[in-house]
């Protein structure tokens, strides 16, 4: 406990002093320092501190990049000069070296990027947010390389900034990425990984809570655990961006050079779909139809639990048509993949 | 090939069973929908063998609104079926046994629009060019005699419609007006209406007569007047091609057609039958 007091603490100051250093030798040496320091990086959900110092470098640009006339408290101290917004932003990024693992990088830059935002805006000199796209995609390039898919954390953190970011690349520079390491590390974190769907493992524990209550009613109560296990899951940062993670997903699949990880991507596709419907299908939830429900649930199922459910269930749905539907797609129209014998074969 | 492979390993389970859980009857749906669209590159073998017997169980259903999407998914299925020219010894073999299951589930599950469209599509597949009817050459006539049969028993109460029909009857535009007040009998003579421009020449000569006498059954006027129009529209709107046209055209003016159609029942209110367009020479 004390030590996310001290953690928590430590980021507020740093985020105030990013701001505020004249030298940028020192702003590299802080960022250099929020990298790899313990203290930061030993709390438990790693995902969540990756999120933190996300917003934290994201509010630290804008307020760097604010338009002059608007009031930040850099105008506090005028005996200080600031730093000139261009020198601020290549010490941040001098300060993202090699001593930390690769995928601490990406949050950085995703902090930057976001913070700066979108093209159009006057106060951003386009080469500038034509080198922050350019780091941001080396930098992912090399945390897949680094990680490879057996980081778990690696893999979630990656796809989550990359779901932040991704509008705002430009297409050039996203055709950089590393398509084929990319496509597995996204569909890994979204579908089989625990801080996301975990393969639909959560519909097994709600069966266990769905309970018989007088005669015919069943009950699956708001307040039992495997409910409260479905809320964190709606509320985690992974599956909130679902949709974004698809839509990446669906860029990756028709962007890839050489279609080698487009069958394996199907089959993990298979996989979890199988997956999932076993565990609905063993769920008492499923066997009661539509119409039916009024008479076998009793009416906190209804208005509370339920509807979460099914809310959960239509994302997934969602995401899975928009990935497949890219796969359809490039089946169709590149002539080097074809379909024999019920699978995908691509002719070099 | 491998449509026939992916259907194969779709194809519902338990065979001839509706499934109890509504996860398999969900399966169940995407089989029967996606195998519409496939009956065209199907064998008829796959046909007769993976599809018929997936659908029969599902056709003659008594209402479960549960089951309702399933049961049009698998008349659509077995239309599908039946109308495609390589199945014409399937339809030969299952025509007699489908137009019972028509007559069985109509009207109390089957929509009147569904019925017709049911009874149009098997006179068409039945009729030239279709291959079958060289061989069987009177299997149109056969369909019709079965919808005579039934009009004698047809009751003339009105129909129990649905309320989505209702809805989807007052916006298309072809049905019509107040389609959805007909009676059992009344729908079965537009059901004989529809036909007659898909029926070989000659059968279409025996059958106007034996269509306008039906059509005088109708003891409701307002209704005998809906099949009235009906019988005009279709003689006149173009759906008839040429030589089915002039053949129309013949009987009505000179052999008395224009009479049959437009002169009342006894039991009719003489004063209903208004909007006659030919000149009749009834008494």
């Amino acid at each position: 406990m004390r030590m996310l007091l001290i953690a928590e603490r430590l980021l507020q100051s740093a985020a105030t002093l990013l701001t505020l250093l004249t030298n940028p030798l020192n702003v590299a040496l802080l960022t250099t320092q929020l990298l790899s320091a313990p203290a930061i990086w030993r709390r438990p959900s790693g995902l969540t501190t990756s999120l933190r110092l996300l917003s934290l470098f994201n509010t630290a640009s804008r307020q760097v990049f604010a338009a002059p006339h608007s009031s930040s408290f850099r105008d506090v101290a005028p005996e200080r000069k600031a730093l000139v917004n261009k020198d601020w932003l290549l010490a941040v990024i001098k300060g993202v070296d090699g001593k930390s693992p690769r995928w601490r990088h990406v949050c950085v830059l995703a902090g930057l990027r976001t913070g700066i935002g979108a093209r159009n805006t006057l106060t951003v000199a386009e080469s500038l947010h034509e080198l922050l796209d350019n780091a941001f995609v080396v930098a992912v390039n090399n945390a897949m390389l680094e990680s490879g898919l057996e980081d778990d954390l690696a893999c979630n953190v990656v796809t989550l900034m990359l779901s932040h970011v991704f509008d705002f690349i430009d297409y050039r520079t996203k055709r950089k990425l590393q398509h084929d390491l990319l496509l597995p590390i996204l569909f890994q974190s979204c579908f089989f990984s625990k801080n996301c769907l975990h393969s639909g493992y959560f519909l097994s524990v709600i069966d266990a809570g769905v309970v018989q209550r007088n005669g015919l009613t069943f009950e699956w109560s708001a307040q039992s655990s495997s409910f409260k296990q479905l809320q964190q899951l709606s509320r985690a940062p992974l599956f909130g961006n679902l949709g974004s993670i698809s839509r990446v997903m669906a860029y990756t699949v028709e962007a890839m050079r050489t279609p080698g990880a487009l069958a394996k991507t199907v089959s993990d596709l298979a996989v979890f779909s199988r997956c999932f419907h076993v565990q609905w299908r063993q769920n008492k939830l499923s066997e009661i139809d539509i119409s039916e429900e009024h008479t076998f649930l009793s009416h906190e199922t209804l208005t509370t639990s339920l509807p979460l459910l099914w809310q959960t269930l239509r994302s997934v749905m969602f995401a899975l048509i928009v990935i497949l539907s890219s796969v359809l797609s490039r089946a169709i129209s590149d002539g080097r993949v074809t379909i024999e014998n019920g699978g995908f074969l691509i002719t070099p | 090939m491998q449509a026939e492979a992916f259907l194969k390993d779709n194809r519902p389970r338990p065979e001839g069973q509706i499934s109890q859980h509504p996860l398999d009857r969900g399966q169940h749906l995407f089989f029967f929908n996606t195998a519409e669209y496939l009956t065209v590159i199907l064998s008829p073998s796959c046909c007769e063998f993976l599809l018929l017997p997936a659908v029969r169980p599902y056709l003659g259903i008594a209402s479960d609104s549960r089951l309702s999407a399933l049961f049009e998914a698998a008349h659509s299925v077995m239309l599908a079926v039946l109308s495609h020219p390589q199945n014409a010894d399937l339809l030969s073999q299952h025509l007699h046994a489908y137009v019972d299951i028509l007559f069985a589930v109509f009207p109390q599950n089957l929509s009147p629009r569904q019925f017709r469209f049911g009874i149009k599509t098997l006179v068409r597949a039945t009729s030239p060019p279709a291959a079958i009817f060289d061989r069987q050459p009177l299997l149109p006539s056969t369909i019709l005699e079965l919808l005579y049969q039934r009009i004698a028993t047809a009751s003339e109460a009105e129909t129990p419609c649905k309320s989505e029909e209702r809805a989807l009857s007052i916006s298309a535009s072809t049905s019509s007006q107040g389609e959805g007040s007909l009676s059992e009998r009344s729908i079965l003579v537009l059901s004989l209406i529809d036909s007659l421009p898909f029926l070989p020449l000659d059968q279409l000569e025996d059958n106007l007569p034996t269509t306008a006498t039906a059509l005088s059954s109708i003891s409701d006027s307002i209704q005998a007047e809906v099949c009235r129009q009906r019988f005009r529209d279709v003689m006149s709107n173009g759906e008839m091609d040429v030589a089915r046209s002039s053949l129309c055209l013949m009987w009505w003016g000179t052999l008395g057609g224009a009479q049959m159609v437009n002169s009342p029942l006894k039991g009719q209110n003489e004063s209903q039958s208004v909007g006659s367009v030919v000149v009749s020479g009834r008494l």
